[in-house]
């Protein structure tokens, strides 16, 4: 056991003496040493870490971030509090005041209140980083941030050990303000961490080194190399103002991607000492593995008007598709207002370039028709027109075409179709095809059809350049037209129906002589007899050769005196024959007359039997005659109303009514409203009586008009409305008997609204009513409950007892008035 | 002869209840004609009014002010707190007849001496008095119709039944 190893309670001590003696030299030596310090004013006992004051304004937990925002004792109000303890006054850090301006809080502590803080030296505290991003090398305050670093790759606070997972992890972090301060700084720029190496050389002449600034002249280069993560700035002076600028170049890890922000600033200064400043940001677009869209993109940003840099372009890197195989890559190409505006897309599609234009994504060279390449390649916008459908087009097309002297345009705006046609009697020679000699076009072929090229014979060319008919006789070998020759037979042949020919042929001289040939009796030459035409032939005549209606009696055979032209005796058909009347008719010379009667009877006689039974002409006598009045007697006949009575003495004619026969519609015809009866006082003939109106009804005085059941109402003696209710059986009251009443109108106990199906012309009308009574403990009175109106009335039944409404057994209501 | 009746609700909260008259009905027109012209005529303008079937309605008129009815079809119903208040009236209205039947017969025992029967005439008018407070509660216990109508307090009852 060691002199330092510490004892258990009740464990014995077992020193040796020099193991006591080093224990108290020990305690003399650091009391001594604590006195040294008490007594010497001024003295820092802890330069790592301080009092702090939190200034934030909330409770802060402990390892906190606050920035420090200067002593709470200043100098200046109490000097040896200042000299021997550190403390600050620490608040909410912001950038860039904090960036290496900051502490660790050793405990929480409330707002307002003191405690212990790490300004140096490594202390634990919390890192904001990305899910999956590495452990930075270095930290730095973030604005308005008091739970953690964050994590960069330049900062004051050196990462010595993090969590590698996870947005905010633990982290142990050494304290050693900004990193420059070891490594140098150079235009007012961080560099990176203390590993960084710089080396710095003059090209043509010796730079002007200060401590903190390497100035060059214009006309020198520069040369960076070996350059870590971080930021370099060159700052150039310039012999000219007109020269001066500055170049910023930096990197960045962008929070939430893995890859980092490159960027160029570039400041420019005029002769004015205006100050343009220029961006140029390249950034990784991705924190995965290469997909679609993989890339970088590079902003162009130029200082406005309001002295703040903006984006004014932008160009896009990017994988279309990734994979090594098919990999297609795509340019876009910005320019920005208040927003990016796409310009241009260039792109490879695996074998050919594509490009787009205003928006528009990238397309391969287009075929087809011209409106819809350009809306394809954003050129245009809308729905591509195709071919020459265009209204417009088609009319100017339409306009300008012109006719020839051959040609005939004729233009449909309807059917959009140009139709040519060559002109009549236009095509000359000139304008046919070219040909072989000896051509002519025509047509040799047997039929209708195209023309065709006839070939002529060398022969048939020399008949057509003759140049006249002797020409041509001369060509075919028919001598000049001058010749003679020799008939050596001539025949004559006739039909032999008609004639015979005697001396044919004649081969020398001589005379033909013909004869007619004999036919039958009585035949004739006749067509056929009936159908079709055909040759004609010698043939008896039939009926059919006589034409209807051409044979006059004229042209009949006379006949002899007293004879008719007929058919007599026998059955069946005869020939027609002239008839020798025999019976009792004869034809006279002009008349026609009995049989051997040739007398003339004179006026008003008659043919036939007379009173004795001998025939002859005796006189015609009229109906004065007994036998007619008898016969007109006998055909009497009576009618259901009408009886006849025939005396044959007189002889006269009697009619006469029958008893209840004669109904209304035998009646004579009257005006409306007409009824027969007598009026008059005294007996009499019947008179026509009125039937009484609504008018006469109301006026109630007539005594002279007959009053029928439908103006009975209008009396002003008759009740209009009445009705008859019973409630008893039933919840509801039922209408048992009415008239003049569509309904009554239950409104609770012992209230009833009439309803009538009349309209009253006016509310001065009389409403009665009863209702019952028990006859012992109540009776009931059925009130008016106000002035009806002219289709209502409203009544109440009261218990006459209680003067309350109540419900009575059964009520009756009546109006009387004028409707 | 239609067995229907119109019924419509008044601005007053009460059900009217619209019963055709047979005879009002014309030749040849049919029930739904008859009924929507009556509809039509007798029903004020600008109400809303179901024709219903008289088996619709309550069993009885004990507590027809309080029948209430909605648009949506059912059943003309009686409303109970309403019942319940017309009911209490009524009751009321019986004891106080009850007392006012009283004072002869107090006369006459009085007259007789008969104190034993003075006294409880006078208890039990002084029991029918406390209905003003407690008939409320009585009357709430009660949740139809029918067992509202039937019920009277044993202190009516008792001062009736007073010879």
């Amino acid at each position: 056991m060691g002199l330092f190893d510490k004892k258990f309670p009740g464990q014995k001590l077992n020193l040796r003496a020099q193991d006591w003696n080093d224990v108290l030299d020990a305690a003399r030596n650091g009391r001594e040493t604590t006195r040294d310090v008490a007594e010497v004013p001024g003295l820092l006992r802890q330069s790592t870490l301080c009092k702090l004051r939190n200034q934030t304004g909330t409770d802060l937990p402990r390892y906190s971030i606050v920035g420090l925002d200067g002593p709470i004792v200043a100098p200046s109000e109490e000097v040896d509090v200042f000299q021997q303890q550190l403390t600050f006054d620490g608040v909410v850090p912001a950038t860039p005041t904090h960036i290496g301006r900051f502490a660790v809080l050793l405990e929480s502590l409330p707002d307002g209140e003191m405690g212990q803080a790490v300004i140096s030296g490594v202390v634990p505290c919390h890192l904001a980083l990305g899910g999956a991003d590495p452990v930075p090398p270095y930290a730095e305050v973030a604005a308005g941030i008091t739970a953690t670093l964050a994590g960069s790759a330049g900062g004051s606070a050196q990462v010595l050990w993090a969590e590698v997972v996870g947005t905010t992890r633990w982290a142990l972090v050494r304290l050693q303000g900004p990193a420059c301060d070891s490594e140098g700084s150079w235009g007012g720029c961080w560099l990176g961490g203390s590993t960084t190496t710089i080396t710095v050389r003059e090209v043509d002449g010796a730079p002007t080194v200060t401590a903190n600034t390497a100035e060059f002249e214009s006309t020198d280069g520069l040369t960076v190399t070996d350059l870590g993560s971080g930021v370099a700035k060159v700052n150039l002076l310039a012999a000219s103002p007109t020269q001066k600028g500055a170049v910023t170049t930096g990197f960045q890890q962008i929070a939430g991607q893995k890859e980092w922000l490159a960027g160029h600033l570039w400041t420019i200064t005029d002769t004015a000492t205006n100050t343009w400043t220029q961006f140029r940001n390249s950034t990784h677009m991705t924190s995965g593995s290469p997909a679609a869209g993989f890339g970088f993109y590079e902003i162009d940003q130029l200082q406005a008007s309001d002295g703040n840099a903006h984006e004014a372009a932008k160009r896009v890197v990017e994988w279309a598709d990734p994979a090594v195989g098919t990999r297609k890559s795509r340019e876009r190409f910005y320019v920005a207002d208040t927003g990016e505006r796409l310009c241009l897309v260039l792109q490879a599609d695996g074998a050919n370039p594509m490009i787009g234009f205003l928006g528009a994504g990238a397309v391969p060279r287009q075929t087809g028709d011209i409106g819809t390449a350009l809306v394809n390649l954003g050129l245009m916008s809308g729905t591509p027109t195709s071919g020459y459908t265009d209204e417009s087009a088609q009319d100017a097309v339409g306009n300008i075409l012109t006719d020839t002297a051959t040609i005939d345009f004729t233009y449909n705006d309807a059917a959009n179709q140009i139709t040519a046609d060559v002109k009549t009697n236009s095509i000359s020679v000139g304008f046919m095809h070219a040909s072989a000699t000896d051509v002519l076009f025509g047509r040799s072929s047997a039929g209708a059809g195209a023309g065709q090229e006839i070939v002529c014979t060398a022969f048939a060319r020399t008949i057509l350049d003759d140049v006249d008919a002797a020409a041509v006789r001369a060509t075919i070998g028919a001598g000049t037209g001058s010749g003679s020759g020799t008939v050596t037979s001539v025949a004559l042949t006739l039909p032999g129906l008609l004639f015979s020919v005697a001396g044919s042929p004649i081969t020398t001289s001589g005379t033909f002589a013909f004869s007619l040939v004999t036919q039958t009796a009585n035949f004739g030459l006749f067509g056929p007899t009936s159908g079709a035409a055909a040759n004609p032939t010698f043939r008896a005549m039939v009926t059919a050769d006589i034409p209807s209606n051409i044979v006059t009696y004229a042209k009949i055979q006379k006949g002899g005196p007293t004879r008719l032209l007929g058919y007599q005796g026998g059955i069946g058909t005869q020939d027609v024959s002239e008839l020798v009347p025999t019976n009792s008719i004869v034809l006279a010379t002009t008349n026609l007359q009995l049989l051997n009667d040739s007398s003339s009877p004179g006026n008003n006689m008659v043919y036939g039997t007379g009173p004795t039974g001998t025939k002859g002409w005796f006189a015609a006598v009229g109906y004065t005659d007994e036998q007619a009045q008898d016969a007109i007697g006998a055909m009497l006949v009576d009618s259901a109303r009408i009886d006849l009575t025939y005396t044959d003495a007189t002889p006269a004619l009697t009619a006469d009514l029958i008893a209840d026969t004669i109904t209304a519609g035998y009646l004579h015809a009257s005006a409306t409203g007409v009824v027969f009866g007598r009026k008059t006082a005294a007996a009499g003939a019947g008179e026509e009586l009125a039937l009484a109106v609504q008018a006469d009804m109301e006026t109630a005085t007539s005594t002279t008009t007959v009053v029928v059941p439908g103006v009975v109402q209008y009396h002003p003696g008759v009740a209009k409305a009445w009705l008859y209710s019973v409630l008893t059986g039933g919840t509801v009251p039922a209408v048992t008997a009415s008239q003049g009443v569509t309904s009554i109108t239950d409104n609770g106990v012992g209230q009833w609204t009439i309803n009538w199906s009349i309209t009253f012309s006016s509310i001065n009308y009389a409403v009665v009513g009863m209702a019952d009574t028990d006859h012992t403990s109540y009776s009931s009175t059925l009130v008016l409950d106000g002035a009806p109106t002219t289709t209502t009335a409203l009544v109440r039944c009261y218990r006459s007892s209680t003067e309350t409404v109540k419900d009575p057994a059964r009520f009756s209501v009546a109006a009387f008035g004028d409707f | 002869m239609t067995t229907k009746c119109i019924v419509y609700v008044r601005p007053d909260g009460g059900v009217s209840v619209v019963v055709p008259a047979p005879q009002a009905q014309l030749p040849d027109e049919t029930e739904d004609d008859f009924l929507a012209r009556i509809q039509g005529k007798d029903v004020p303008a600008g109400v809303i009014s179901q024709v219903v079937d008289r088996a619709s309605f309550p069993a009885d008129r004990t507590f027809r002010n309080a029948w209430e009815h909605d648009a949506a079809g059912s059943a003309v119903r009686v409303n109970l707190p309403k019942a319940r208040t017309i009911h209490k009236d009524r009751l009321l209205a019986r004891r106080d007849a009850a007392i006012s039947g009283l004072q002869p017969k107090l006369d006459r025992a009085d007259d007789a001496g008969d104190n034993a029967k003075i006294k409880s005439i006078k208890d039990a008018r002084k029991a029918s008095r406390n209905l003003d407070t407690t008939l409320d509660a009585l009357l709430a216990a009660l949740t139809t119709p029918e067992a509202l109508a039937a019920f009277v307090p044993p202190e009516i009852t008792a001062l009736e039944a007073i010879s």
